[in-house]
């Protein structure tokens, strides 16, 4: 049993040829090369990148998820905000998220937004819930 | 010398919003595997502190590949497995999974040859637009 994250690879064939080379390199050649633009993380934020990108990622999953639950293509969701198709892609795919973004989205398929944050230390929760437009009394 | 660690990208896959060493620990933390991920972030810190003497670094036999491997036995944290490649003192960290047993997966290995032979032949695995918000803040300030 194991865990690897599955994605779609290209060059499949290159990849094998690859590790096959990787048996015939030594270090000592690898120390010979120059290592000019190598940057330099920090890996003291590694946790919080990652917890940005989880973050990202259920906005954007629960925002797909949203539009389907609403019966609606990209397509007919973008023509709906008065944006183009790839916009809506980019935002399902976590790219490029701004908040008046997502709250446009939110507003225009019907939803509210509620925010919690959960205490690690005993499990207790606050939270807000953020209507997307007034309620129109009758 | 410094110690320098970089997340290099697929060679195929610059556009990527982020490297796939940090995407796995993204797609990790998304499966509920919260210890594993923090597991390798603390051995990604301790290789940045102490170099090639990092107590996690392992060579794998038979290739120009390293390994992090956790020390704890069982569970998340014990499957805690990351893939790099050394240049000097630089460590190019290309891949994550969790995995028990000893054997790593043939896909990590593959990918990690596959940005070693492209860093050699000089082909692009930093695209211009890489950079790390969080540190980028951090410099700024």
């Amino acid at each position: 049993m194991s865990y690897l994250p599955q994605r779609p690879r290209k060059n499949s064939e290159a990849r094998a040829a690859a590790l096959a080379w990787a048996e015939t390199i030594t270090q000592t050649e690898l120390d010979q090369l120059s290592d000019i633009g190598i940057p330099n993380e920090n890996p003291n934020t590694l946790e919080a990148q990652v917890n940005t990108g989880v973050f990202e990622q259920s906005i954007g999953a629960l925002l797909t998820e949203a539009r389907k639950s609403r019966g609606l293509g990209k397509r007919e969701l973008a023509r709906q905000l008065g944006t183009n198709h790839a916009r809506v892609t980019q935002l399902e795919n976590a790219q490029n998220l701004e908040l008046q973004s997502i709250l446009g989205v939110l507003d225009k398929l019907e939803f509210d937004l509620s925010i919690q944050f959960v205490s690690r230390r005993d499990g207790k929760a606050i939270g807000a819930m953020i209507p997307m437009r007034k309620t129109v009394q009758q | 010398m410094p110690v320098r660690i970089a997340y290099p990208y697929d060679p195929d896959e610059l556009e990527a919003h982020n490297p796939p060493f940090v995407q796995d620990l993204i797609d990790l933390k998304l499966h509920g595997y919260h210890e594993t991920v923090s597991e390798i972030c603390k051995m990604v810190a301790d290789l940045k502190q102490n170099g090639k003497d990092c107590r996690f670094l392992k060579q794998l036999k038979n290739y120009a590949i390293l390994e992090l491997k956790s020390h704890s036995r069982g569970r998340q944290k014990g499957g805690a497995r990351a893939y790099l490649f050394r240049i000097r003192e630089n460590f190019l960290v290309c891949r994550a999974e969790w995995k028990p047993d000893n054997e790593p997966s043939l896909e990590c290995l593959e990918d990690t040859a596959y940005i070693l032979k492209a860093f050699k032949e000089q082909r692009m695995v930093f695209p211009a637009h890489h950079k790390n918000p969080i540190t980028f803040k951090e410099e700024l300030s």
